[in-house]
């Protein structure tokens, strides 16, 4: 039954980690507010990821793909951003 | 000499095309992983400039067309669950959805860009928006909003155009579950980056 429906309960749980980021972002979270922000959208792309774009039942070449690429650019990101707030 | 030449069979010919287009869904998250690398540094630099512009997106119509896209992100899914199980009609209406929804996203999003050139909000800093003394990082960021957003706009058209297509390719009969399958790459990651883009540009609105 759960698996019947399972396109429309990760839809769902999209949708509700969609509003979860909007009313957060009315919340007074300081510096935690990227953090937090970020992460629910990170969760939201491994759901997609793993669930609409089939990763779950994908070869392993296509998910050292799906791994590799998100963690070279979270480095880019890492990189730059460390290099600014340590000057 | 099989149609599937000059692979060995139909499934390794599909499994070679889901490869290929892996690779370019990875060239795609890269290309955008250059924007995502320019907001870091420069909101590090600039946090009060970019905390202001964030402030002047559209909530709502950021907040609708998220759900628009991970609406679209259903659908298309839902599509390839219905071809799968034999039932083409289903399909059909459930693609060209997809492609309204792009459409409606793309129209709301026009509406924002309307707005903001009405206000002065556009790269270049020589508007009556930006003030004689705007605050600094505040131009970058109207630059970097532009490109974001209106490269992210032209992958959504695509995804419209894509899906439009599939859906009639569909509806002819000329299209397999591993073509739909293909195209809903195309269009998750699409939304995927929207999902990164959303709030860095519409929710972040604090000095952080």
């Amino acid at each position: 039954m759960v698996a019947a429906y399972r396109i429309e309960l990760v839809a769902l749980s999209l949708m509700l980690l969609a509003g979860i980021s909007w009313a957060l972002s009315h919340a007074s979270l300081g510096a935690a507010a990227v953090v937090v922000a970020l992460g629910i959208a990170a969760i939201k792309a491994t759901l997609i990821a793993v669930e609409l774009m089939e990763l779950r039942d994908a070869p392993t070449s296509l998910r050292l793909i799906a791994i590799a690429t998100p963690l070279f650019v979270l480095l880019l990101v890492g990189f730059a951003w460390v290099d600014v707030v340590s000057r | 000499v099989t149609t599937h030449a000059p692979f060995a069979s139909l499934e390794q010919s599909d499994l070679a095309a889901r490869l290929g287009l892996w690779v370019f869904l990875a060239s795609e998250l890269l290309f955008f992983g250059a924007f995502f690398v320019l907001y870091a540094a420069l909101r590090a630099e600039h946090p009060a400039g970019f905390a202001e512009g964030v402030a002047h997106g559209d909530e709502w119509i950021g907040g609708i067309n998220t759900m628009v896209l991970l609406l679209g992100s259903y659908f298309v899914a839902s599509a390839l669950r219905a071809l799968r199980a034999g039932h083409r009609t289903s399909a059909v209406v459930r693609l060209a959805a997809t492609a309204m929804l792009a459409c409606t996203f793309l129209f709301l999003k026009g509406i924002e860009y309307a707005h903001h050139i009405e206000s002065g909000m556009i790269p270049g800093a020589h508007t009556a928006f930006f003030g004689p003394s705007p605050t600094p990082g505040l131009a970058s960021y109207v630059t970097l909003y532009w490109i974001t957003t209106a490269v992210h706009a032209i992958h959504v058209l695509v995804g419209a155009i894509v899906s439009a297509v599939l859906a009639l390719g569909c509806m002819r009969g000329t299209v397999r579950a591993h073509h739909v399958a293909l195209g809903g790459l195309y269009w998750h990651l699409v939304d995927v980056i929207w999902l990164f883009v959303w709030p860095l540009f519409y929710l972040l609105r604090g000095g952080a």
